[in-house]
C-alpha cells in the first residue's frame, strides 16, 4: 500500500515544470501557424493576381484557368492537337491558353481560319522562332523571317523562279529518274520476297529529289559530299526539332538546357564548313564556265542575285546558307 | 520542374520543321497506309489507272490530270492526315477576332487537323471515302466535290493559305499522285511484320500518329510488295 501512495501521476508531480513547458513551447507552436498561414495567404494572392490578370485584358478568348508560371502546359498531351480539340469542344471555337509563358489562341473552324488567316493576314503573318533556328539559320531564315523585304524577295524569288512552273519543268527528268529508281529499290526486293520499309524509301525519294532541286546533288548517292550532306541534314532537322524548353518558360531562358546550345553550335559550325565548300566550288565552276551552265538549280539562282548589284534586296553568303538549310528542312512540304 | 520540363522536350520533339523534311514522303505513305486498309478503294483506284496508262510504260506526270479518283485521294488523306496537323503563325499587333481581342505577340494556331474530322463539316468523318471529292455524288455535301488544297477553301488547308502559305505546294501536288499511281500500277501491297520477314495474311496497317506538332505515322510502314504483270512489261 506505501508503494501505492507514492505512484502519483508525473503531471501532478511536476504541474510547475508542465506548465513552463507549455509556456516555452506555445510561442514556437503559434509562430509556426502564423507562418503556414501568410504561406496559405500568399498562395491565394498570387492564384487571385493570376485569375485577374487574365480578366485584365477585358474580352480574351474563354479558356480555362491556368496555373502560375506554367499556365496551360499541364493540360496538353503528347498529341497536341487531339489536346487542342478536347479543349476546344469543352471552351468554343476559339480559345486562349498560356504555354508556360507564351500566350496561346488555338481556332478550330474554317470560318475562324477565314477569318484569322485570310481577313487577318498581316495581323498574324509572324512566325514564332526559337533560339536554336535562330543561330542555325544565322538569324536571316526565310521560314521564320518576320514579314519583311527580304520575306518578300525570297517568296518571290521561291514561287516564281525555284518552285514556280518553269523549274517544275525544269527538273521535270530528276523526278521522273529518281521515281524509277525507287520503283527500282521496291522491285528488287519484292523479286526476293523480301520486306520493304516503304517510310525509309519513300524518305530516300523526297530528299533525293529536293537536294537535287537545290544543289545538284543527291542525298542517298555513295560518295562523300552527298554523305555529309545526308548526316548533317538529318542532325539538322533533330536539333530544329528538339523544341527548347526555355524558349517557352522565360526562367529557363538562360540556362543552357541538356547541352542543347552546345550541340547545336556544334552541328552549325559544320554545316557552315560544308556549305561553304559547296558554295566555292560552285563559284569556281561558274567561273570557268562563263556562265554556259547545265539546268539551274537553286544555289545558282541565289548566287545570280548575290552577282545582282542592281537586285532590291542585298543577299549574303549567310542569306544563301540560311536558306538552303530551310529549303531543305522545310519546304518540303 | 526539370522532370516536367524533360516531358515537354517530348512532347515537342520532332516539332514542326522536322516533320517539315518528311512531309511529302509522310503524305503518301498515309495515303498508301489507307489504301492498304481500303481494299475497295484502292481496287478502284488500281482500276483507274490500268484505264488510263494501260500497263505498257509507267505512270508519268503528265497522267494526273487524267487520274481523277488518285487525285481525290490525295485530297482525303490529307484531310484525315494533314502531315502538319496545325497552322502556327504569331500576331504583330493587336486585333479583335469575333468580339474577342487577341494582343500583340500571340501565338496563334489554326487545327486544320480537327477541322478534318469534324462531322459537321464532313459526312462520315473518319470514314476513308475518297468520292466526297468527286463531282458525281449528287447529295447535300456535294460542296466538297469542288474543293481543292490551294487556300481557297477553309475546311480544307494542308498548305496553309494567305502570305505565310507553303511555296512547295506545287512540288508537292506534282510528286504526290504520280508516285502514289506508280506504287498502285506496280505492285499489290502486303502489310509485313516491322520486324521482319513474316507477312501476315491481310493485316491492318496500325494508323498511331507519332506525337509532336506535326503528325507522320507512329511507326515505320513495312511491306512486302508483289509485283503486278504491269511492272515485267517496262523495266524501271
Amino acid at each position: 500500500m506505501a508503494i501505492r501512495k507514492h505512484r502519483i501521476p508525473w503531471y501532478h508531480r511536476n504541474k510547475k515544470i508542465c506548465v513552463s513547458l507549455f509556456l516555452c513551447v506555445l510561442p514556437f507552436w503559434l509562430c509556426n501557424m502564423i507562418f503556414e498561414l501568410i504561406i496559405a495567404g500568399f498562395a491565394v494572392l498570387l492564384l487571385t493576381v493570376f485569375i485577374l490578370t487574365n480578366k485584365g485584358h477585358g474580352s480574351l478568348p474563354p479558356g480555362p484557368v491556368p496555373l502560375p508560371i506554367i499556365g496551360h502546359l499541364h493540360l496538353l498531351q503528347p498529341l497536341i492537337h487531339r489536346s487542342f480539340r478536347d479543349l476546344c469542344s469543352r471552351y468554343g471555337p476559339i480559345i486562349y491558353l498560356r504555354l508556360g509563358s507564351v500566350p496561346c489562341v488555338v481556332a478550330s473552324t474554317p470560318e475562324l481560319a477565314r477569318e484569322l488567316l485570310k481577313t487577318n493576314d498581316l495581323t498574324f503573318s509572324s512566325r514564332k522562332h526559337s533560339l536554336a533556328i535562330d543561330h542555325l539559320t544565322y538569324s536571316s531564315s526565310f521560314a521564320f523571317a518576320p514579314y519583311g523585304p527580304y520575306w518578300r524577295f525570297i517568296k518571290k524569288l521561291s514561287t516564281f523562279e525555284f518552285l514556280g512552273n518553269r523549274a517544275l519543268n525544269q527538273f521535270l527528268p530528276v523526278r521522273r529518274k529518281e521515281l524509277r529508281q525507287f520503283i527500282g529499290v521496291l522491285h528488287d526486293k519484292s523479286k526476293v520476297c523480301e520486306s520493304v520499309n516503304v517510310t525509309e524509301e519513300l524518305l530516300n525519294l523526297s530528299s533525293n529529289i529536293i537536294s537535287q532541286i537545290i544543289l545538284s546533288l543527291r542525298c542517298s548517292g555513295t560518295d562523300n559530299e552527298a554523305e555529309g550532306v545526308r548526316t548533317l541534314v538529318r542532325e539538322v532537322t533533330q536539333i530544329f526539332g528538339e523544341f527548347n524548353v526555355s524558349d517557352f518558360i522565360w526562367f529557363c531562358r538562360n540556362l543552357d538546357f541538356r547541352g542543347y546550345r552546345k550541340k547545336f553550335e556544334d552541328v552549325h559550325r559544320r554545316y557552315d564548313a560544308l556549305l561553304e565548300n559547296i558554295i566555292t566550288n560552285r563559284e569556281i565552276e561558274r567561273k570557268k564556265s562563263g556562265g554556259e551552265y547545265k539546268v539551274k538549280d537553286l544555289l545558282d539562282m541565289m548566287l545570280d542575285a548575290l552577282e545582282d548589284k542592281s537586285s532590291e534586296v542585298e543577299l549574303t553568303r549567310e542569306h544563301i546558307k540560311a536558306l538552303v538549310l530551310v529549303r531543305k528542312t522545310l519546304l518540303k512540304q | 520542374m526539370f522532370c516536367f520540363a524533360s516531358d515537354l522536350c517530348c512532347i515537342f520533339q520532332k516539332d514542326f520543321i522536322t516533320a517539315a523534311t518528311d512531309t511529302t514522303a509522310a503524305a503518301t505513305e498515309w495515303a498508301l497506309a489507307e489504301l492498304i486498309n481500303n481494299p475497295k478503294v484502292l481496287e478502284k483506284a488500281r482500276q483507274e489507272i490500268d484505264t488510263v496508262v494501260g500497263n505498257k510504260r509507267l505512270v508519268e506526270e503528265s497522267d494526273s490530270p487524267n487520274l481523277p479518283y488518285i487525285q481525290a485521294i490525295i485530297k482525303e488523306t490529307f484531310r484525315l492526315h494533314p502531315p502538319i496537323p496545325m497552322i502556327t503563325r504569331k500576331s504583330i499587333q493587336e486585333s479583335k477576332i469575333n468580339g474577342y481581342t487577341i494582343p500583340k505577340n500571340t501565338m496563334l494556331f489554326v487545327n486544320i487537323w480537327s477541322i478534318g474530322r469534324d462531322s459537321r463539316y464532313w459526312k462520315n468523318p473518319l470514314e476513308f471515302e475518297p468520292e466526297r471529292f468527286l463531282k458525281s455524288e449528287g447529295d447535300m455535301v456535294q460542296s466538297t466535290a469542288s474543293m481543292d488544297m490551294k487556300g481557297q477553301h477553309y475546311e480544307l488547308l494542308p498548305f496553309g493559305t494567305g502570305r505565310r502559305s507553303c511555296p512547295g505546294i506545287a512540288l508537292a501536288l506534282q510528286e504526290l499522285p504520280v508516285s502514289l499511281a506508280a506504287m498502285i500500277q506496280c505492285f499489290e501491297w502486303k502489310v509485313a511484320d516491322p520486324h521482319g520477314v513474316k507477312i501476315k495474311g491481310n493485316a491492318l496497317v496500325d494508323m498511331t500518329e507519332r506525337p509532336g506538332l506535326t503528325a507522320p505515322r507512329l511507326h515505320d510502314l513495312v511491306c512486302a510488295p508483289v509485283p503486278r504483270p504491269a511492272l515485267d512489261s517496262f523495266q524501271p
